[in-house]
């Protein structure tokens, strides 16, 4: 079994302003609690609005003292303006935006010949729109000032698992928009990146506990031994977004244990 | 003393070369060029977008502003800022970042407003610049979206000196109460006896002798006893406090003037004036302005420019204190 990750202090992040989409619940929460423990002011977006004010109040009672400050704002992901008001939101609250995670994103399971309009539409609106929305978003804001972005894309885009079509081609998409969005910003100074989590124990996975043996199952792909935490990939994505990274871009860090290769 | 480990290799590094008890005014006038040269923003980045700037003159003497306003509809509240820089040096691009990210968050207009500096226009000329630009504010700012009815003044070091004083002044001529004033690490009192100008004797950043030939500057001549009873000069010392607006008190744990900034944020408390103040430890004179270098730079920014909104905000000095409790200052 691997040890457990190391979350290191990254001094250059400290009275940044980040911006977290999806970041009421699972590995988006677990990102805005890290930025903020870093020093890092954040706006967590969601649809649930409710949510993510809860999960805001939550982060900043528990913060530590030199921590961060954490708003929540409602955004649909699927909609251009609600990305652009996001990041106005960030301006008007924090004055500057630094930071931006492409987090919300959504899970769908369809066999090939199963596959419908209203999934395509929801999982490409969510997964791959709502990813270009929130650069666009996150560009303007940032202006000509630079700043660092991180996009989710998925273990999923680069291996293959029966029902996963649509998922595992819609995070295929944000990879490679990935690269053009890290090209056409990089004269601005903006760093794009992306990471690929493989098997994180978040609600997401819940199925993966439902039914007996699919655990043991699935580790048996995963030459690291165990499913992955939302620290593992907290730790990449805070590398990712600080001056640690200051010349990775376009670059998507596949975070899976290893699983992709079996 | 402890620093920020951000600073322990320059401070390693720092060496004071300067002979600030020099007293032939060419040698001196040498050092005021070098010091304006060392007050130099480091290489910028491309500015923090705000919806509009314009630049604005003040009509005389060739002294310009900078007019922020952030993307919100609507009459806004102003505040007029001065920069630091010991009274001899510092321009309106060192405090760029700072008035962008406070008209944004704040949702204020923002107005970084330029003043004459000494040796060359000494006591009271960059004070009198700062009145006109009150007065500048008072008449114009309407053309901007800005409400000259709730208005703040703010600033650093010298800077947050003149807007100290200013405000006495201002007062004392009648004039309607600003909103708040928003100080960073400011001079406060005409006087280099303080604890804290021993302890930070040798700098680095600022050192005690370094302030000494500031006031020098400033006045032409060294501060006197006396001085401390001028409002001009030690703003901090007046003897009547109530009337001073709402302060939010940045400073820093390592610097010659930290005692003046805990003796005003202990006096305004006591007067019953609004007061917001944080004291970062482990910090320098000067790191509000060094966002390159030190998180705390935003951060300070970022803190301040929201209790700035609340006094904008408030509608009476006992809600607005009440508000500010409530909200720690990480």
């Amino acid at each position: 079994m691997s040890a457990e990750v190391e979350i290191v202090t990254h001094p250059s992040m400290r009275g940044k302003v980040a911006v977290v989409t999806g970041g009421a619940r699972g590995m988006g929460a677990e990102f805005a609690t890290g930025l903020v423990a870093q020093g890092v002011n954040v706006v967590i977006g969601d649809i649930n609005a409710d949510a993510a004010a809860e999960t805001a109040k939550r982060i900043e009672s528990e913060a530590p003292k030199d921590g961060g400050r954490v708003v929540s704002a409602r955004v649909d992901v699927t909609k251009r303006a609600d990305q652009a008001a996001l990041a106005q939101f960030a301006l008007d609250t924090y004055g500057v935006l630094d930071y931006w995670v492409n987090n919300a994103g959504i899970f769908p399971q369809a066999g090939i010949l199963e596959i419908d309009e209203a999934q395509l539409d929801s999982t490409f609106g969510v997964n791959v729109n709502g990813v270009l929305f929130g650069v666009q978003a996150a560009a303007a804001a940032m202006g000509d000032r630079g700043g660092a972005i991180v996009n989710m894309a998925s273990v999923s885009a680069f291996r293959t698992r029966a029902t996963r079509g649509t998922y595992g081609a819609s995070k295929a998409a944000v990879d490679h928009f990935t690269h053009f969005m890290a090209v056409e910003l990089g004269a601005s100074g903006i760093r794009v990146n992306a990471i690929a989590p493989g098997f994180v124990d978040t609600d997401m996975l819940a199925w993966i506990h439902e039914t007996p043996g699919v655990l043991e199952q699935a580790l048996t792909t995963v030459p690291l031994g165990r499913l992955g935490t939302t620290k593992d990939i907290l730790s990449v994505m805070l590398f990712l977004l600080s001056d640690s990274a200051a010349y990775v871009t376009g670059h998507t860090l596949i975070i899976d244990g290893g699983s992709r290769l079996n | 003393m402890t620093y920020r480990p951000e600073f322990r290799a320059m401070i390693a590094a720092h060496v004071d070369t300067v002979n600030w008890l020099e007293k032939d005014p060419d040698r001196r006038q040498a050092i005021v060029l070098a010091q304006r040269t060392a007050m130099a923003p480091p290489p910028h980045p491309a500015p923090i977008p705000v919806a509009q700037t314009w630049v604005e003159e003040l009509g005389h003497s060739d002294l310009v502003a900078r007019v922020y306003r952030p993307d919100v509809e609507g009459v806004l509240p102003v505040l007029l800022y001065f920069h630091g820089g010991g009274w001899i040096g510092g321009t309106l691009d060192v405090l760029d970042d700072s008035c962008r990210i406070i008209a944004n968050s704040a949702e204020c207009v923002v107005v970084n407003a330029d003043y004459r500096l000494a040796p060359e226009h000494p006591y009271p000329v960059p004070l009198e610049d700062c009145m006109d630009w009150i007065e500048w504010v008072d008449r114009q700012i309407g053309r901007f979206g800005g409400d000259p009815n709730n208005v703040a003044v703010a600033g650093n070091s010298a800077g947050g000196h003149l807007a100290t004083a200013a405000v006495l002044r201002a007062r004392a001529a009648g004039r309607a109460d600003f909103a708040a004033q928003v100080l960073v690490y400011p001079v406060l009192a005409a006087s280099v006896a303080a604890g804290s100008y021993r302890t930070n004797e040798r700098g680095p950043f600022l050192s005690g002798p370094q302030m000494a030939f500031f006031w020098e500057s400033y006045l032409g001549r060294p501060v006197e006893p006396a001085d401390l009873a001028n409002p001009d000069l030690s703003p901090g010392t007046a003897s009547d406090l109530a009337g001073v607006p709402p302060t939010i008190l940045v400073s820093a744990e390592n610097d010659p003037l930290s005692d003046e900034c805990d003796a005003y944020a202990a006096a305004l408390r006591k007067a019953g004036v609004p007061i917001a103040a944080r004291r970062y430890e482990g910090q320098i004179h000067g790191f509000f302005t060094m966002s390159r270098v030190t998180g705390d730079a935003h951060h300070a920014t970022i803190e301040a420019a929201r209790r700035l909104r609340d006094a904008f905000d408030a509608t009476g000095r006992k809600e607005l204190q009440q508000l500010w409790d409530a909200s720690a200052w990480r």
